[in-house]
């Protein structure tokens, strides 16, 4: 596989990006747990200042690997949402942050070819 | 002559990150690529290998990017060693400040794997380049 004009297309290469995507996509369906979770929390009025921290630290995973396996969507909402909680946005102004980011999640996990 | 980029240790605590840059390494490059999740498992991992080059995530939970730098300078092994930061958040104040601290690079995620790997070697050739 090393020193081929393109490695990128050969089939070897897109056979192992296509298991790491099988991957990422289970690990995805966690994050999804959490992120509804902070959801919920968000729109009870229980988000805690602690919260922020945890909720930073899974929604940057997202930012930083999401266009890696080909899910622009979920790097480009992930990044809105961690710029929001890094500022220490209010809890009301999330809810619709964290929905986009979970529809971008939806959309990887139907469409696993990546958007 | 140039010292050949033989092996090198990819820290990040998300394993999605660190299983699709060694992935990239191992298929686009003809160097051996290791990896290690969380600052903590990426020092003991450093101390066995000895990597030519290290590429360490910035925002970990626990024990994050600089703190790891910080213990692996401070470190006769790695002082020289060139370490190259990867981040979700590139700003320009942000990669100023991390040069002060003597990184080689600083890497944006996500990554294209074949751009990693070029920005990889392109950082090991001016980091030997400036010595």
């Amino acid at each position: 596989m090393k020193n081929n004009k393109n490695p990128t297309d050969s089939p070897a290469f897109i056979k192992t990006m296509n298991a790491l995507r099988r991957k990422y996509l289970i690990h995805l369906k966690e994050r999804v747990v959490v992120l509804r979770e902070f959801l919920e929390s968000c729109e009870s009025g229980k988000f805690t200042l602690e919260k922020y921290e945890v909720m930073v630290m899974e929604v940057h995973k997202l930012n930083g690997s999401g266009a890696i396996y080909g899910y622009k969507k979920i790097s480009e909402t992930a990044c809105i949402l961690e710029d929001a909680l890094l500022e220490k946005a209010k809890p009301e102004t999330l809810i619709t942050m964290i929905r986009n980011l979970l529809d971008a999640c939806a959309q990887a996990l139907s469409n696993k070819e990546g958007d | 002559m140039e010292k050949q980029l033989r092996n090198i240790l990819c820290i990040d605590d998300d394993e999605d990150i660190v299983e699709v840059a060694k992935t990239s390494f191992e298929a686009l490059s003809n160097f051996t690529a290791h990896g290690a999740i969380g600052g903590q498992e990426g020092i003991k991992r450093a101390e066995e290998l000895k990597p030519d080059l290290i590429l360490l995530d910035v925002m970990m939970p626990g024990m994050d990017g600089l703190a790891t730098l910080k213990i692996l300078r401070e470190n006769p092994i790695f002082s020289q060693t060139p370490i190259i930061f990867m981040t979700a958040r590139v700003q320009s104040s942000d990669i100023s400040y991390y040069k002060t601290l003597g990184v080689a690079g600083v890497i944006a995620k996500p990554f294209d794997p074949e751009v990693l790997v070029r920005e990889v070697e392109n950082f090991w050739r001016s980091f030997h380049e400036k010595q």
